[in-house]
């Protein structure tokens, strides 16, 4: 084979200006079908089923879940940080891929960015349904108040969560918001009905495409690049906090941040190729998500889970270097203990799964990542689990242990989660266009030789 | 578009690249530092060998940073395929020069393991469960091999790449960069091990009962930090003898200079997420590594390192014009690359004494890694072609702009 470098088009060269608002908006403009009522109708009966969880929940207490005195978070907090988690993709193709002019990021950014803001709301659920009483959750904000003037606890991580998480929320909707101001005018310009003119209207705020709005609309998206940066960083640090400031063997170690951080990109990916996959498919979208997007997001999946396997390996190697006999033990019972299923299902998918992206040929087959990118989510799913529970199963005294066994609450609520993320980006599917039109026709002659040079257009 | 930036057509259209050459007083002046480095070595051992080879192994651990940064820099720039790099990678592949160099200085410093490591020492190893549990891995054998092996891992894809690359420069066959991206993607796994152990190897076992799972990622942070600047201050010192006159433009210096602000940021982040965590926890094994380092005399060293090394380098890059000005990068660079040995110092210094010292010791041999550095990268400079004209990528590269 001749080796050249042309760079390959990022969407399929034969389209044109007037075809991405054609094709994008088409899903918009017709009745949903019927696989589409089908798949809402299954995720909205998920997040009713969660209401009566949470209606049993409230009747009965607490107890309800299958926690116990040593493991005090199970399956709720193990929930909260995989959704968190999942949340980190998108941010980072906005952020951080736009500030290391990543051109690609365009077509998949609109749909990672809802997916984030999804997942967050989701993520944000759990610690409010896993408090005693869930109806005094506003007592996590500092206010002024009448308790007796009685403040959160501002050494607590837990605290900084709520912090970190609402900032990062607050930042990604806003930044999606923005990122949607134009397209939501193409909408309003194309729309035929005069209620679809008036709502898409008031959404796009006014924008007429005029290079004063276009410039600030730059400056706009620049800063908040910046600012977000740091933030797809810091929401999933100080997650890793809530562990790694207390003194348990096997939560108490320095590399927790950046070794979370790279564990939520990882699986944010992971979620962003499997939903890709389908929506691609679904919208005949595969002129603008083309093999050259998958393929860098299962690069990125690759490299991310090699962090996360040096952490693993980082954490196993001082485990045994510390001469810290309870958190040798730790990592010996995660290995060999009871939850060992847990343990080798989180390696085998994190670690040992996702090698087979050294091959072009896997990172470009549609089967194979989509099946990898499932593998993955449940992989990191169970490192949450077992980081969860088994550090706190078995603690310093044996006289405390105890298993901890996941009841049909536990579970149900899992589903629940499910069922409310997925209710919203079908959602989204339907009415908000899922590829940035207007961030994508900048991209259009990448890979196109420019006429009166040499060069090619990265 | 930057402002006098010319705008290619063709590769034929650029003026071709002047051979790169260390002038005479220059080479002396090198020598020079390095003989004040060899005098002071044998100078300081003979007076304190403790001091001595606590300073040799700081500027060791700072120079072997420095060294294998290049070819990491370069291997990164393959598997990312990036372009706008192209007319500056061969400033990074010249840092190779330094490794064989750095593997014989790191012979000589087994020479001193036992003024340095207590788990050299197997008296003491045999009174202490911990450091008997660690004799497995903390054993001068293994040490001296692993060492070794890793040099063979930096050396041997440093030269791969940069053969191929050489190789590229005479037929411009873009088989070479794709063989290359195929070397550098298994590389920058080997490297993060081998980086990741050296470190471990040689300044966290300086305190053998602590450790610190994010240690290796701290000391890569500061390696990639100070390579920036390090690759700053080549650069625009090639630049403005003529060498990469006409190929690098003010976007390259941006973008060099973007990456040192990224790992500022990054540097201080993986030392906040070690220094709280650790705090937090206030466990004795881990906690009286931060206590030796945050109390007493050490309290201004520390707080210089906040402020020195993130701070204030943070608002010094922050605007757009500070990472496109030559002098105004020039300074940060130098300044950016001594809090990198100021870091080295407060990892290194107060495992030797309770307070910090320098003097002529730590100046002179500063001097003189600082002479072997500059030569041996020069050396490989004055050998190749510090363009790699017929680069598939180079075209775009050299007509980067933001």
């Amino acid at each position: 084979m001749e080796a050249t470098f042309e760079q390959e088009p990022l969407l399929n060269p034969k389209k044109t200006l007037t075809d991405v608002n054609i094709d994008v908006c088409k899903p918009m403009e017709r009745l949903p079908s019927r696989s589409w009522f089908v798949c809402f109708a299954i995720a909205a009966s998920l997040t009713v089923f969660g209401l009566c969880l949470f209606v049993h929940q409230l009747r009965t207490g607490m107890g309800v879940w299958g926690l116990n005195n040593p493991v005090g978070w199970g399956i709720d907090i193990t929930n909260f940080v995989f959704w968190i988690g999942i949340g980190h993709a998108g941010t980072l193709i906005s952020a951080i891929l736009f500030l290391f002019r990543q051109k690609w990021r365009t077509s998949i950014n609109r749909s990672a960015e809802a997916m984030t803001i999804f997942a967050v709301m989701t993520a944000g659920l759990f610690p409010i349904i896993h408090l005693g009483r869930n109806w005094l959750f506003f007592w996590l904000l500092p206010f002024p108040n009448t308790r007796g003037s009685l403040w959160v606890n501002f050494r607590s991580p837990l605290l900084w969560d709520v912090f970190a998480v609402s900032t990062y929320f607050t930042i990604s909707l806003v930044f999606w918001y923005l990122g949607l101001i134009p397209d939501f005018a193409s909408i309003r310009d194309k729309a035929k009905h005069k209620v679809r003119k008036l709502v898409y209207g008031v959404l796009a705020l006014g924008w007429q495409g005029k290079q004063s709005h276009w410039n600030h609309y730059e400056i706009a998206y620049l800063i908040l690049a910046g600012l977000s940066t740091p933030l797809v960083l810091s929401v999933h640090s100080i997650v890793s906090f809530d562990f790694a400031t207390s003194v348990l063997p096997g939560w108490h170690t320095t590399i927790f941040p950046p070794y979370f951080v790279a564990g939520a990109i990882f699986s944010g990916f992971a979620m962003v190729v499997t939903l890709l996959v389908i929506v691609r498919k679904v919208f005949q979208l595969e002129d603008y998500i083309t093999m050259v997007h998958l393929e860098n997001m299962n690069k990125i999946i690759l490299a991310t889970g090699l962090m996360v396997g040096y952490a693993y390996g980082s954490e196993f190697f001082t485990a045994w270097y510390s001469g810290n006999i309870y958190e040798m033990f730790t990592f010996k019972n995660r290995a060999l203990g009871p939850y060992a299923w847990a343990y080798w299902t989180m390696i085998t998918s994190n670690v040992i799964v996702p090698q087979l992206f050294w091959f072009r040929r896997f990172r470009r087959s549609i089967p194979v990542m989509f099946v990898i990118s499932l593998i993955v989510n449940i992989g990191m799913w169970f490192e949450r689990f077992t980081i969860i529970v088994t550090s706190l199963h078995r603690d310093f005294l044996p006289s405390s242990w105890d298993m901890y066994i996941p009841r049909w609450v536990d579970w149900g609520y899992t589903l629940f989660s499910f069922g409310f993320f997925f209710t919203f980006f079908l959602l989204f599917c339907r009415f908000f266009p899922t590829i940035a039109m207007s961030e994508v026709k900048s991209t259009m002659h990448v890979g196109r030789k420019t006429p009166e040079t040499e060069e090619f257009v990265f | 578009m930057g402002h006098g930036q010319r705008h290619y057509r063709s590769v034929k259209e650029i003026p071709p690249v002047p051979k790169y050459a260390l002038s005479l007083p220059m080479r002396l002046f090198y020598l020079g530092l390095v003989l004040v480095g060899l005098v002071t070595f044998l100078g300081a051992l003979k007076i304190d060998p403790n001091r001595a080879w606590h300073s040799y192994l700081l500027n060791y651990f700072y120079w072997m940073s420095l060294g294998v940064s290049g070819v990491f820099f370069v291997a990164l720039q393959y598997i990312t395929t990036s372009v706008w790099s192209t007319p500056i990678r061969r400033v990074a592949d010249s840092f190779l020069g330094f490794l064989p160099v750095a593997f014989v200085l790191m012979l000589v410093l087994f020479l001193g393991v036992s003024h340095l490591y207590e788990w050299t020492h197997p008296a003491e190893v045999l009174h202490d469960s911990i450091l008997k549990g660690k004799s497995s891995y903390l054993n001068m054998p293994f040490f001296v091999i692993r060492n070794i092996v890793f040099y063979a891992i930096w050396f041997g894809a440093a030269i791969l790449l940069l053969k191929n690359s050489l190789a590229q420069d005479k037929n411009g066959d873009p088989r070479f960069t794709l063989k290359n991206r195929k070397i550098a993607a298994p590389f920058i796994v080997l490297f993060a091990l081998s980086f990741t152990m050296a470190s471990f190897d040689f300044l966290m076992s300086l305190e053998p009962h602590w450790f610190s799972t994010i240690f290796g990622v701290y000391t890569f942070a500061g390696l990639f930090y100070s390579s920036m600047a390090m690759m700053i201050l080549f650069v625009i010192a090639l630049r403005r003898n003529g060498v990469l006159a006409h190929v690098v433009n003010e976007n390259h210096l941006h973008d060099l200079g973007k990456l040192m602000f990224a790992f500022c940021v990054f540097w201080a982040y993986i030392a906040f997420s070690q220094y709280m965590l650790i705090w937090y926890g206030n466990l004795p094994e881990e906690t009286g590594f931060m206590i030796r380092r945050t109390e007493g005399a050490w309290v201004p060293i520390s707080l210089a390192l906040l402020f020195g090394k993130f701070v204030i380098p943070f608002f010094l890059l922050i605007s757009r014009p500070a990472k496109r000005n030559e002098n105004y990068l020039i300074f940060i660079a130098v300044w950016v690359l001594a809090m990198q040995w100021l870091d080295c110092y407060w990892i290194v210094y107060p495992v030797l004494n309770d307070k910090p010292v320098f003097g002529w010791q730590e100046m002179g041999m500063f001097a003189g890694f600082l002479g072997l550095f500059v030569l041996s990268v020069t050396w490989v400079m004055q050998r190749i072609p510090l363009v790699p004209m017929k680069d598939p990528r180079l075209l775009e590269g050299v007509n980067h702009h933001q």
